[in-house]
C-alpha cells in the first residue's frame, strides 16, 4: 500500500521518525465497493449501448503554439540532467537515512509518481527529457542496429524494477538507490551507443512513460513548439503495438496492484511464501484473461486478424487501467509526501544543510482523511473503467467496420475490465494484514499495574 | 464529461454525514512486555474522545502516528494521553525508541 511498508517490515530498525510515506489507508467499507463496481457496470452499458452505433467523427488535431516551450524543454532537459546527478551523489554520499536523503523520496515518489500524472496529460515527454538521452546525445552517439530483442529486455528491466520497489526491502536505501541508477547510467551509455531502438523499446522508464502516454489527450509537438490537442479516435487509429507492450500492460497492472495484494489478510494467509518473487506470477493474473477475451473477441467476430494480431492492436485499452491503478495506489503517498520536498530540496544530502531555509518544513504532516482516499482510489479505478472500454470501442470501431461485429467485439472486453474492476475493488475492501490476534473496539479495561513504592515527595 | 458527471454524484452521495457528537470516552489500556510481539488493533469512529494508557515494562517513548503524540513511559509510570479522535485512517502506535508496533488505531468517518 505504501512504499515504504514493506521496506519497514524487513529492516524494523530503519528510522521511522515523522512517518513519511505511510498513507493510513483503511480498508473501503462496503458500500463504496459495492458502488464502484455497480457504476463501472452501468457505465459499461452506457458506453455500449450510445456510443457503439456511431463512429466518431475524425477530428483534425487542435495545435497551440507556444513559443517559449522549447526553451522551458530545453532548461527542463539540464534539471533531468542535475536531478539524476543529484539522486546519485545524494544517495552514494548522503545521510543513510530514507528520510533525510534525497534520493529515496525523489526517485520513488516524485519522480515516478510524478512521471506518471505528468504523462496522463501531456503523454511521453519522458522522451524529450530523458536524462539519459540527453547525456547519449552530448556524448555523440551514432547508435548503428536495432535489436527486436530489446522490448523483452525492458519488459525483464521493469519487473525487476517493481521487484526491487516492492519486494527487495532495498528500495528505499539511499546508497542502494545511487548505485543502481549510476550502474543504469552506465547500462543506458552502453545501449544507447549501440541501439537505434534502445530508448524506444528497452530503456525501462522509457517503456513505461510511453505506454501510459498513451491515455494523454495533450501531446507535445515533434519541434518543442507546440501543444497539440489529438482526438483518441485519430490518436489510437491503426496503431498496432509490439508484442512486448503485452508484457509491459501486464506487468504495469501487477506492479500498481501487487503492493495492494501483498498487504492483505487474504495474501498473508494463502500465499505469503511466494510474496518475494510474486511480481513474476501476478502479470498473469492480468495477462492471461486479456488473452482470453481478445480469443473470444475473434471467435465471436470471425476475424481475419489473428489473436495476437487483436491483443496488439487492443492492448492499449490497457493503458488507461494502469494509468487509473497506479494513480489511484500512489495518489495518498504522493499528497502524503508533499512537505517532505521542503525538506530534501534544502538538504539533499540530509548533512544538516539548510540552502533554501526550508529545512524544517519537512516535519509538516498532511494526513488525507479516509474518505478522501477512499473516494479518489474508487473513482480513480472507476473512470480508468471507463476510459478503458471507450478505448476498446474506439478501437473496434475502427477495426471491425461493421455494426455487429463491433457490437460483438466488445462483450468480451466488457467482461473482462468488468472483472478488473471488481477484482481491484475487492482488494481495496480487503481488510489489511495484521498478522497478528487483533481486538475489535476497545481492549477490556484492565486495572492499572500496583505502582511501585515511591516516595511520594 | 461522463464519468466526471458520474464521480460527482459519487461525491454528493458518500459525502461526509453530518458528524454525529459521541461524548463515550473510549479508554484503551495496553501493557507492553519485551518479549510479546501482539498488537491490539482498537477501531473507533471519528469524533471519539480517546484515551490511552500505556504500561511499559522497558523505559521509552510511546509514539501515535498521523496524530504525532509523543509520550514517555517507564516501568511503573504509564504513558497517559487523551485525544478526539478527528482524523480517519489506520494509525500505528509505537515504541519509537524500541521501533516496536504496539497497537493499531483505525479511526472510521
Amino acid at each position: 500500500m505504501n512504499l515504504f511498508y514493506f521496506f519497514l517490515i524487513l529492516f524494523p530498525g530503519a528510522a521511522w521518525a515523522h512517518g513519511i510515506g505511510e498513507v493510513y489507508r483503511l480498508p473501503v467499507p462496503l458500500s463504496y465497493y459495492l458502488w464502484g463496481a455497480g457504476l463501472a457496470v452501468a457505465a459499461s452499458f452506457f458506453v455500449l449501448g450510445f456510443f457503439i452505433r456511431k463512429a466518431p467523427e475524425d477530428a483534425s488535431p487542435k495545435i497551440f503554439k507556444i513559443p517559449a516551450l522549447s526553451k522551458i524543454i530545453f532548461l527542463f532537459k539540464i534539471a533531468g540532467v542535475f536531478f539524476l546527478l543529484l539522486t546519485i551523489l545524494a544517495g552514494i554520499f548522503g545521510a543513510d537515512d530514507y528520510i533525510l536523503n534525497f534520493a529515496p523520496i525523489f526517485f520513488w515518489v516524485f519522480f515516478l509518481v510524478g512521471f506518471i500524472f505528468v504523462s496522463c496529460l501531456v503523454g511521453n515527454i519522458w522522451e524529450k527529457l530523458n536524462p539519459w538521452k540527453t547525456l547519449g546525445s552530448w556524448m555523440g552517439f551514432s547508435p548503428f542496429r536495432e535489436s527486436k530483442f530489446l522490448g523483452a529486455f525492458g519488459v525483464i528491466l521493469l519487473v525487476l524494477l517493481f521487484w526491487w520497489e516492492l519486494s527487495s526491502g532495498l528500495s528505499f536505501i539511499p546508497s542502494v538507490i545511487g548505485f543502481v541508477l549510476l550502474g543504469y547510467t552506465f547500462v543506458n551509455i552502453f545501449c544507447a551507443s549501440i541501439f537505434k531502438n534502445w530508448f524506444r523499446d528497452g530503456e525501462v522508464f522509457s517503456v513505461m512513460f510511453g505506454f501510459i502516454g498513451n491515455v494523454a489527450p495533450f501531446k507535445i509537438s515533434e519541434d518543442n513548439y507546440a501543444i497539440v490537442y489529438e482526438p483518441y479516435a485519430k490518436k489510437l487509429d491503426g496503431k498496432i503495438f509490439t508484442a512486448s507492450t503485452l508484457g509491459v500492460a501486464s506487468v504495469l497492472l501487477a506492479g500498481a496492484t501487487f503492493d495492494g495484494i501483498k498487504e492483505t489478510q487474504f495474501w498473508y494467509d494463502n500465499f505469503s511464501l511466494i510474496t518475494s518473487f510474486g511480481i513474476l506470477v501476478v502479470p498473469f493474473l492480468f495477462f492471461v484473461p486479456y488473452i482470453v477475451a481478445i480469443w473470444l473477441m475473434r471467435k465471436l467476430t470471425k476475424s481475419e486478424f489473428t489473436t495476437m494480431g487483436l491483443a496488439r492492436r487492443f492492448v492499449v485499452s490497457l493503458a488507461p487501467i494502469a494509468a487509473g491503478y497506479i494513480l489511484a495506489h500512489n495518489f495518498p503517498l504522493f499528497i502524503i509526501s508533499l512537505p517532505a520536498i521542503y525538506g530534501i530540496i534544502s538538504d539533499p544530502f540530509g548533512f544538516g544543510w539548510n540552502i533554501f531555509g526550508t529545512a524544517a518544513l519537512r516535519e509538516g504532516s498532511l494526513v488525507l482523511g479516509a474518505r478522501a482516499v477512499w473516494f479518489t482510489e474508487i473513482g480513480l479505478v472507476v473512470l480508468a473503467h471507463i476510459a478503458g472500454i471507450w478505448f476498446a470501442h474506439l478501437l473496434a470501431v475502427k477495426i471491425f467496420k461493421n455494426e455487429r461485429t463491433v457490437l460483438r467485439s466488445q462483450y468480451p472486453m466488457m467482461i473482462l475490465m468488468v472483472l478488473y474492476t471488481v477484482a481491484t475493488l475487492w482488494l481495496l475492501s480487503q481488510p489489511l494484514v495484521t498478522a497478528k490476534p487483533s481486538t475489535v473496539g476497545p481492549a477490556p479495561i484492565q486495572l492499572p499495574p500496583p505502582q511501585p513504592a515511591i516516595p511520594q515527595q | 464529461m461522463i464519468g466526471v458527471l458520474i464521480l460527482a454524484g459519487m461525491f454528493l452521495f458518500l459525502k461526509k454525514d453530518p458528524q454525529e457528537k459521541n461524548s463515550t470516552l473510549r479508554e484503551f489500556v495496553l501493557d507492553v512486555n519485551a518479549g510479546t510481539e501482539e498488537y491490539p488493533t482498537w477501531q473507533i469512529k471519528e469524533g471519539d474522545p480517546v484515551k490511552v494508557t500505556v504500561n511499559s515494562e522497558i523505559e521509552d517513548e510511546v509514539h501515535l502516528h498521523g496524530y504525532d503524540i509523543l509520550k514517555d513511559a517507564k516501568p511503573g509510570e504509564p504513558a497517559v494521553f487523551e485525544f478526539t479522535a478527528d482524523k480517519t485512517g489506520r494509525f500505528e502506535m509505537e515504541l519509537e525508541g524500541a521501533q516496536k508496533l504496539i497497537a493499531i488505531l483505525e479511526v472510521y468517518p
